[in-house]
């Protein structure tokens, strides 16, 4: 059980924490939610005392761990800290960063330590991975093995900063099962992240920081249906929707395409249905409208989700009217036909962006 | 572009070759001593030598001026070699003078020879140059000496300086004969006949080499060494400036000095040289000696510099202060930008001066100090690759910050600083080598004194050389040792499963 009350942070060029308060039982999953920089980052190293606060309270199962008479190491054993970057020890192997810790810092024997770490590494799947070296490690095995190593220690509480940066959609299921299961044990987690989807299907809790305060903190699915203040909503919307804007010929289209394959793998969606985006993207807008940007002016692309399992991707632009399907490459048509599941073409004569091009992909 | 620097090489080759020649053709060796011999004999009898002996002890020789290039160069031109040595060979207003530059110089103007003179650092330097006929004459302090006599040819003795025993004002009653001084330790100069003189007349003291006179009489007034010994003619300011040294006992040896020439006959077998460089006199004594001071200095230097080096990091840079610091820095720049000699005379004659500290001990002191910034050096930047990360990631985990220093910061920072570290050592193994300054016998020292004696440089520069190869190969391969024990690629994966029950 963990409560903050009134948690504040000054640095010199600014304050990313003034009034954080919120309290955590035993089993619950908390998502720290916000837009980058509103120190989500900051609040999770103030709860290992990584980063000494300016102000308020940590309880820790009723002990404030600010008290200058406790013991900063007692306590950073009791709250594990699972990195966005992993820092495994680069000169231990696998097994060794699991085992090494536990000795050090737990005292305990060879044997002991052994069979817990073999233990771990064997929920973690990792078990044949055990003498090799990090360097010779994926990035979701390095994260599995950083997990290990922080469960080796007992936490009864766990913070994970961004668990899913680095992962592929298999192993972001296998990260929550563990941490449903961790959870299901009596641990309490925090996790940071800007995973809406992970967030969603992993949490219990959702935490919304705006301005250094928790903003919102509600059950996860009545934060994702509906969010009370504005600022929630808006980071929401945000994150619902992806924004390209084309507005001439040096438009970087690569930078597009990951953005498109970030949205898509934000929301769950596989690749096969990325592709499909990328596909449509490409003969609409960069080989049929781009070579006519001088007429039509910048061109808008906006990706959606819709209800139904559905995602949408709307076109406008200006110009006079013009229905690209009629004046579009037969190739060009087929594919697009081909990857859609509806395609239509509307002229709203006052708009200024007269011409929308609306495309529907069932999932 | 290739037909150019053909030619320049034809060029440089040809004014090789003149240059050559044009040294091969001068004077006649053999009409040269003639002449010598009997201008030295002519000029005792009429007096002329001791009037040069007592203008170059007395305030003129500030101001005299010998102007040898205005000498007629009818009969050729002579090359003389010297050695500074006040009153004998002084350098002064751009010019060399003293006593024996100017009799080589009345000895030109008389017969008819140019003269052109060539500077070598010290004595035996100026024997070498000439038994090697890079001069045609050498002259300065040069005593006439048996074994000198088997790398040189000497003319006729032009005058004595005989030696003396100077001591500290209010030491004088305690010493009336030679014997008084077994025990003690006698400053002599390094290179000179003075060495073996002492070690015949004053057979029970302990004698300290130093590289020049002031260098002798400085330590004495320290109180570095109990007395020293010099010639009796000396500058007159160079004794005006010691004012609280007295002369004691005299040495009775006439120190007759002549001019060198190159050895008419010098073929000597490389078994010979073998013979005097080790055998003759149990020479290899001061080899061994030496090799052991070198060890000496360089092991313990290294050793305990690496540890202050890492003390101070600990302290002072694993979290820094501004202040701290900026003093930290300050006193580095100050040791690395001052060179190492300087650095050891400092600290010999300053630091330590009147410590009463022996001389390999202030060595050892003054080295630790060197390398101890020199390893700062690499352990910062070694510690620098470490990503802070590594710190932050134990300290999550429940590590002490001495803890997650020891057992995780400090392995990986090993990684990248043995490279750095063995070239430190091996440059500070090279580096002792100055040790000689302040009077410490170490190999490159032993191996002087050596030379000085046979007058051969090949043996015992070789032999020096051979010995700084085994001593730095030996060291290299210990770094690797423990480098071994480090790295991670270089050790087994399951060496932490030892004693471990693995069920399967």
């Amino acid at each position: 059980m963990i409560e903050v009350k009134h948690l504040s942070k000054k640095f010199p060029d600014g304050q990313p924490l003034s009034d954080i308060c919120f309290r955590l039982d035993k089993g619950e999953i908390a998502a720290i939610l916000g837009p980058s920089g509103c120190g989500k980052s900051t609040l999770l190293r103030c709860l290992n005392l990584l980063t000494n606060p300016t102000g308020g309270e940590i309880l820790l199962d009723g002990k404030n761990i600010l008290d200058r008479r406790a013991s900063v190491t007692e306590i950073r054993r009791k709250i594990g800290m699972v990195f966005q970057s992993y820092q495994l020890y680069p000169q231990y192997t696998v097994l060794e960063n699991v085992m090494q810790p536990q000795r050090h810092v737990l005292h305990l024997d060879r044997q002991k330590a052994y069979d817990t770490s073999v233990r771990l590494l064997g929920e973690v799947n990792l078990l044949l991975k055990k003498d090799a070296y990090p360097t010779e490690l994926s990035g979701g095995q390095k994260q599995r093995v950083a997990f290990a190593r922080t469960l080796a220690m007992n936490p009864d509480v766990l913070l994970l900063d961004e668990p899913t940066s680095a992962l592929d959609p298999a192993a972001v299921v296998e990260i929550r099962y563990i941490l449903k299961k961790l959870a299901a044990q009596g641990k309490t987690i925090l996790l940071v992240t800007h995973d809406m989807g992970f967030a969603r299907s992993a949490a219990t809790r959702v935490l919304f920081l705006h301005d250094g305060k928790v903003c919102e903190d509600k059950p996860t699915e009545q934060f994702f249906r509906a969010p009370e203040t504005e600022h929630a909503r808006h980071f929401l919307a945000q994150d619902e929707a992806l924004e390209l804007t084309v507005s001439d010929s040096r438009f970087d289209f690569l930078d597009a395409i990951s953005s498109i394959q970030r949205f898509a793998g934000n929301r769950g969606l596989n690749d096969r249905m990325a592709g499909r985006l990328i596909s449509a993207f490409e003969e609409s807008v960069m080989i049929t409208l781009l070579p006519r940007i001088k007429d039509t002016g910048a061109i808008r692309v906006r990706f959606a989700m819709q209800e139904g399992a559905q995602v949408s991707m709307a076109v406008s632009y200006g110009g006079n009217a013009c229905d690209p399907l009629s004046g579009m490459e037969q190739s060009s048509l087929h594919i697009l036909r081909h990857q859609t599941d509806e395609i239509t073409y509307t002229e709203k004569k006052n708009d200024p962006e007269r011409n929308q091009l609306r495309m529907l992909f069932s999932l | 572009m290739k037909r150019i620097v053909i030619a320049l090489l034809c060029l440089t080759l040809m004014l090789l070759l003149t240059a050559c020649a044009g040294k091969s053709g001068k004077v006649q060796q053999t009409v040269l001593r003639e002449q010598m011999d009997e201008f030295i004999t002519v000029s005792i009898a009429d007096g002329s030598i001791d009037e040069v002996v007592e203008t170059w002890r007395g305030d003129e020789a500030k101001t005299r001026i010998l102007s040898y290039e205005d000498l007629s160069s009818e009969n050729g031109k002579l090359t003389l070699g010297t050695a500074i040595n006040p009153p004998f060979s002084i350098y002064e207003n751009g010019h060399y003078g003293g006593v024996s530059i100017e009799i080589v110089y009345r000895f030109c103007k008389a017969h008819g020879y140019g003269l052109e003179i060539v500077g070598y650092s010290d004595i035996n330097a100026l024997v070498m140059a000439v038994s090697a006929e890079k001069c045609d004459i050498g002259a300065t302090t040069l005593t006439i000496t048996e074994e000198r006599k088997k790398s040189v040819d000497y003319s006729i003795s032009y005058t004595n300086n005989p030696f003396i025993v100077r001591v500290r004002k209010g030491d004088e009653g305690l010493y009336s004969s030679l014997d008084d001084f077994s025990g003690k330790t006698v400053g002599v100069l390094a290179g000179s006949i003075l060495p073996t003189v002492v070690a015949e007349y004053m057979p029970d003291s302990i004698q300290m080499e130093y590289n020049t006179l002031t260098d002798i009489l400085y330590a004495l007034s320290q109180g570095k060494t109990d007395v020293g010994v010099t010639n009796i003619v000396l500058p007159g300011d160079l004794l005006s400036a010691f004012p609280d040294l007295t002369e004691s006992v005299a040495i009775p040896y006439d120190n007759p000095f002549g001019m060198i020439y190159p050895k008419a006959d010098k073929r000597s077998s490389l078994k010979s040289v073998l013979y005097r460089t080790f055998v003759e006199n149990d020479r290899w004594e001061i080899f061994v000696d030496g090799i052991l001071t070198t060890i000496e200095v360089s092991i313990l230097s290294i050793l305990f510099g690496t540890l202050l080096g890492f003390a101070v990091y600990y302290v002072i840079l694993r979290r820094p202060k501004k202040v701290s610091k900026a003093i930290l820095n300050a006193v580095l720049w100050l040791i690395r930008c001052t060179p190492a000699v300087l650095f050891l005379l400092i600290f010999y004659y300053i630091v330590f001066g009147k410590s009463g500290l022996g001389g390999t001990a202030i060595c050892i002191a003054a080295f630790t100090v060197i390398f101890a910034a020199t390893f700062l050096g690499c352990f910062t930047s070694a510690m620098s690759t470490v990503d802070p990360g590594q710190d932050e990631v134990s300290l999550a985990l429940g590590y002490t910050p001495r803890q997650s220093f020891f057992r995780i910061l400090l392995p990986q920072a090993c990684l990248n600083l043995w490279p750095n570290y063995q070239n430190a050592v091996i440059s500070h193994i090279k580096a002792t080598s100055i040790v000689g300054y302040v009077a410490v016998v170490d190999v490159t020292k032993a191996s002087d004194m050596i030379r000085s004696n046979t007058y051969d440089a090949l043996v015992p520069l070789i032999s020096a050389a051979i010995f700084y190869f085994a001593v730095i190969w030996c060291m290299t391969f210990l770094v690797r040792l423990i480098k071994v024990r480090t790295e991670p690629s270089e050790r087994s994966r399951k060496r932490h499963l030892k004693g471990v029950n693995q069920h399967d």
